[in-house]
């Protein structure tokens, strides 16, 4: 299986992923790596439950994704869903590297800093963009696939 | 007792609120838990939370959604997990909008769903002519 779309979002599987994402990413599955979903059998059913019946769904530990693509040489393409920067940037340093990284949404919370209306990030999320970024991944908002893409970083030169 | 909530991307169940009252009147009413762009999901749980707590012991809730696999579909899933006195439909259309607000008064819930679960099909199709 080969990554199509990498993309951050906290909300893992909705709306937009349904009606755009999975389309434009051409995905016959979807990985959705996270700890705390991977391990709680609540939010797995409700994933299960959200995805359409003719795409795959894998929920994994991060540091589970290296052993799925090594174990399917195959050009099925896939989508890769993670919550975090950081699940993002454990990913790529286990051997997964994708072009490109794209980022929808990451909710407002306290202690968040706005970036877009849809982007508030922890001090955290920026270390780990930054650390992506060094690694030569590019990072991109976009909501959804025909929004323009606007440059992690460069928003994050902006605060 | 049978309550229905409407739950949708955007402004659609607001416009289909305006809709239905345009077709079968104003005395017709149902609450909305609308979610937008700049919603955060843990506010949407939390007003589904709250709807589901003024629930007295008699009662049934059946919520409307958009669609399967949106935060709308997602959120109230999680609040009705394994409650059998809430039932989540998606893919809701002006018809079965309309159904639901004008049977419910006459059923067992039960049954109300599995007529409404049936009945949503018959709503679709292509014209023939």
């Amino acid at each position: 299986m080969k990554i199509s779309v990498f993309r951050i979002d906290d909300r893992l599987i909705h709306g937009q992923i349904i009606t755009d994402w999975i389309s434009y990413a051409n995905a016959t599955q979807i990985i959705v790596a996270d700890d705390i979903a991977s391990n709680d059998e609540l939010t797995k059913t409700l994933l299960k439950m959200a995805t359409p019946d003719n795409v795959k769904l894998h929920i994994v530990k991060i540091c589970e994704v290296k052993a799925i693509f090594d174990n399917d040489k195959s050009d099925e393409k896939v989508l890769l869903l993670v919550r975090s920067p950081k699940s993002a940037y454990d990913i790529i340093v286990s051997g997964v590297k994708p072009d490109s990284i794209n980022v929808g949404n990451m909710n407002m919370k306290k202690d968040k800093i706005k970036i877009l209306g849809n982007m508030w990030v922890f001090p955290e999320d920026i270390e780990m963009f930054k650390k992506i970024d060094e690694l030569g991944i590019e990072c991109s908002v976009r909501a959804i696939s025909n929004e323009r893409k606007q440059d992690v970083i460069k928003l994050l030169e902006k605060i | 007792m049978i309550k229905i909530i409407l739950s949708t991307h955007g402004k659609m169940a607001e416009g289909m609120v305006n809709t239905m009252q345009m077709l079968i009147g104003k005395e017709y009413n149902v609450d909305i838990i609308p979610f937008f762009e700049d919603t955060d999901a843990e506010d949407l749980e939390n007003k589904f939370k709250k709807e589901i707590s003024k629930m007295q012991t008699y009662e049934n809730l059946l919520i409307l959604c958009d669609l399967k696999g949106g935060t709308p579909f997602n959120i109230a899933s999680k609040v009705s997990f394994k409650n059998s006195k809430i039932a989540v439909l998606y893919g809701v259309n002006l018809p079965i909008l309309i159904e639901a607000l004008t049977t419910y008064e006459t059923q067992e819930f039960s049954e109300y769903i599995k007529n409404i679960e049936k009945n949503i099909y018959a709503t679709l199709g292509v014209s023939k002519v």
